[in-house]
């Protein structure tokens, strides 16, 4: 290609790039859902989603009524259980977990200081409603842990004086307190790129061909490619702005998260991410003959993409089968580079194989939707 | 209204879906295939954790207390460190979840009967495994150290072993896993999916349909019609309320039979709460659908509105209690919160009607607000 055709070539994208903007932010919907996805939504995924234990409504029978169990009641608090009130018959607990209202009952036996002073052992019921379980499990082991912690503050038996005992100090590296938030709003930018990067494109050529205006561009002097681009690389540009400005101001400003590693090679690979996710959007299109079977297609690989992405299922609790899906989802190696680069402080040399994945699986995506693409017309 | 109105507009909307085939598989396809995937997948269970140890006293007890974590079935033992500068690349680097490390003189303390201390290093990121992991390494720890004790003092004061347990851990808490007794956390999640792929998948059929008229101007021949509000809305709301039925009744089949979830409840009353949490559904979806102008504004409303709070509020993956005032207050705004309610209360509570009725009655208020929107909303002189 000489330098003029160059020339030429790239103001052709950037004219058809330039229609593209222009429809963008012409629409009001779009452009006021684009903000609130790169704003409050970020927020409240964040601040208000939580798979942790909190606040688990709790109520008790107490059949002994002594300061003994009250003490232990009174240490099931937050922030992981809040005591909502005693209850008088067994037949009542059940009420309260069959309808949803409580989550935990504890049931504490008559005598039970009785049973502590003459050093006799007792046992402490505690009913989980499972339904989900891993907040159960938590609760029983938070339970597990209130109930040492009142063993060990009782008048110590001298029998058992001066035994072995091992305690064990846990550390979370990168998130001490075990907070939410980081990583829901990275992971909650990473949701939102896929959304817009899939559809906007993928619904761009859908109705370019529903209303037959695809004819139009190519009969004129563009390649196939070039049509492609431009409705990848206006979005890919939107979307990177977007980001940036999450990532700054509601991320690090309004969040207060710190931002470790390099900055720019995350923006790169946002751009890289975005590119990825137009490139599955365009292979939708190519696929499909109008807009209503883009908008389900894509909703046949979204939730998907979004749930297997190793934040929900820990990529060694999936099912076998499933695993090679998830090691060639844009979003799962895009997630694992945004969690090492700016919230662990990973070097990017221990993350290429992230980085690497998503430069092929996003190249090979969009060199398939290209083909598919072409080949429709000839 | 008149009835042959109703059903002259159902029977032309019925028709375009089946006729657009691909549309039509989509409408009966995707749901079920998503439900598939999803069921298949999701899990929160954790089993095989990837731990390694650091080893720093390497006595018999230590390797003994290591064993506990090696022939659990909770973990997948990735072997014993060297040093500590290797901690760093395995957690950062994902290779493992939990560094186990045992001081120097573990045995030596333990023999004197002290307390030691061990450190678990996880990486704290992504919260819901690490608490799991740390669970499962507490959870090992503590029956280790009441092993150990229990031994000691069982020797020390020439007791049974269980008179021993009694004078060490003189309250024990037994737990009872109600509803779900296996701890499987697919029979919590499995009936949640469900809900969630009824939440966006025919909605955004329903929104994606008239939008298209719409763009297409063919929707002017409904304004030119003699058809009434209340006529248009129910005659586009029928089919693709009973396309929306007939898919729960689909994936209700695919929960129990597939995925072997219990459905302890009353199938009456969960059959009636489902076609009211569709009929909202499906009304939101036109709600979408008057407001919105393109289809691509419509698909990405119904996803913002429908399948993200689905997800993330309506208590399936996030426990109700979990969430902040906010949260609450947003996830009783939704109806998939009380289908998820009662979805969880006739799945693997076994509880009917006098216990789930006022979740089925704010679906019942959910769709007749909804419905009288969709009426009031819908004009024949669009502003343009």
């Amino acid at each position: 290609m000489t330098f003029q055709a160059t020339g030429d070539y790239l103001r052709q994208l950037a004219m058809l790039s330039r229609k593209e903007f222009l429809q963008f932010f012409r629409d009001p919907v779009l452009v006021i859902f684009l903000i609130y996805a790169f704003t409050l939504s970020i927020i409240a995924s964040s601040t208000v989603v939580s798979t942790q234990l909190r606040n688990a409504t709790t109520v008790y029978i107490d059949r002994d009524r002594t300061g003994a169990s009250r003490e232990l009641v009174h240490r099931f608090r937050e922030p992981h259980f809040r005591v909502e009130r005693r209850l008088d018959a067994d037949r009542e607990a059940v009420q309260w977990l069959d309808s949803g209202q409580a989550m935990v009952v504890l049931d504490i036996p008559s005598g039970f200081q009785e049973a502590l002073r003459r050093r006799r052992p007792t046992d402490v019921q505690m009913l989980i409603d499972a339904s989900n379980s891993h907040v159960a499990f938590m609760g029983a082991s938070y339970g597990e842990r209130i109930l040492r912690r009142f063993a060990d503050d009782l008048d110590p038996d001298p029998r058992a004086e001066r035994a072995p005992r091992v305690e064990l100090r846990q550390r979370f590296w990168f998130n001490p307190n075990l907070r939410d938030e980081p990583f829901r709003a990275l992971e909650q930018i990473a949701r939102m790129t896929l959304l817009f990067s899939m559809l906007l494109p993928a619904t761009a050529m859908a109705r370019e061909r529903e209303r037959g205006t695809v004819q139009q561009l190519l009969v004129s002097p563009l390649t196939p490619v070039q049509i492609m681009l431009s409705k990848v690389l206006p979005m890919t540009c939107i979307i990177l702005g977007a980001t940036t400005v999450a990532l700054f101001v509601v991320v690090r400003g309004a969040l207060g998260i710190a931002l470790h590693g390099n900055v720019l090679l995350y923006l790169a690979l946002s751009g890289v991410f975005a590119v990825n996710a137009s490139g599955i959007g365009l292979l939708i299109a190519s696929f499909s003959r109008n807009l209503a079977q883009v908008g389900f297609l894509s909703l046949l690989v979204m939730p998907p993409m979004n749930l297997f992405a190793g934040t929900i299922t820990p990529l060694e609790s999936m099912p076998l089968l499933l695993r090679p899906l998830v090691l060639i989802s844009p979003m799962y190696h895009y997630l694992q580079v945004s969690f090492g680069l700016l919230l662990e402080g990973t070097p990017p040399r221990m993350l290429w194989d992230s980085i690497l994945a998503m430069v092929f699986i996003g190249g090979g995506l969009f060199a398939l939707g290209a083909w598919r693409f072409r080949r429709q017309f000839t | 209204m008149k009835l042959h109105r109703i059903t002259t507009l159902a029977l032309k909307e019925s028709r375009e879906i089946v006729r657009d085939r691909l549309f039509f598989t989509l409408a009966l396809v995707v749901p079920a295939s998503l439900m598939l995937a999803l069921g298949y997948g999701l899990t929160t269970d954790m089993e095989d954790v990837p731990i390694a140890i650091l080893d720093y006293d390497r006595t018999p007890m230590s390797r003994e207390y290591a064993h506990q974590f090696i022939a659990s079935h909770y973990f997948n033992f990735h072997g014993y460190l060297e040093r500590e500068a290797q901690i760093d690349s395995l957690i950062a680097g994902r290779r493992v979840r939990a560094v186990l490390v045992i001081p120097p003189r573990f045995q030596r303390d333990l023999l004197r009967g002290r307390t030691v201390a061990v450190q678990s290093i996880a990486s704290g990121t992504i919260v819901q495994p690490a608490e799991t992991v740390g669970g499962y390494v507490e959870g090992t720890t503590a029956a280790f150290s009441q092993k150990l004790a229990t031994r000691h003092v069982a020797r020390r004061e020439a007791v049974s072993p269980r008179a021993a347990e009694g004078i060490l851990a003189p309250v024990r808490l037994q737990v009872r896993f109600f509803y779900n007794e296996p701890l499987d956390s697919r029979w919590g999640i499995v009936p949640g999916v469900m809900m969630i792929v009824l939440m966006f998948s025919l909605p955004l059929l329903t929104a994606v349909s008239i939008v298209r008229e719409k763009e297409t101007g063919s929707i002017d021949n409904v304004y030119a019609s003699t058809l009434t509000p209340a006529e248009f809305v129910a005659g586009k709301l029928i089919p693709y309320w009973t396309l929306a039925v007939v898919n729960g009744l689909l994936l209700w089949g695919i929960v129990t039979l597939l995925y072997g979830v219990p459905f302890r409840g009353d199938p009456w009353a969960f059959l009636a709460s489902m076609m009211l949490f569709c009929l909202c559904t499906t009304a939101l979806g036109l709600i979408v659908s008057l407001l919105v102008r393109t289809q691509i504004a419509a698909i990405l409303v119904m996803i913002v509105l429908t399948l993200i709070p689905a997800v993330l509020f309506s208590g399936v993956f996030v426990p109700l209690d979990s969430l902040g005032a906010a949260g609450r207050f947003q996830s009783r705004l939704l109806p998939a919160t009380y289908f998820n309610l009662i979805a969880q209360a006739s799945f693997l509570k076994g509880v009917g009607v006098e216990t789930i009725w006022p979740d089925m009655a704010m679906l019942a208020v959910y769709a007749t607000v909804l419905l009288a929107i969709a009426w009031w909303r819908f004009t024949k002189r669009p502003r343009r």
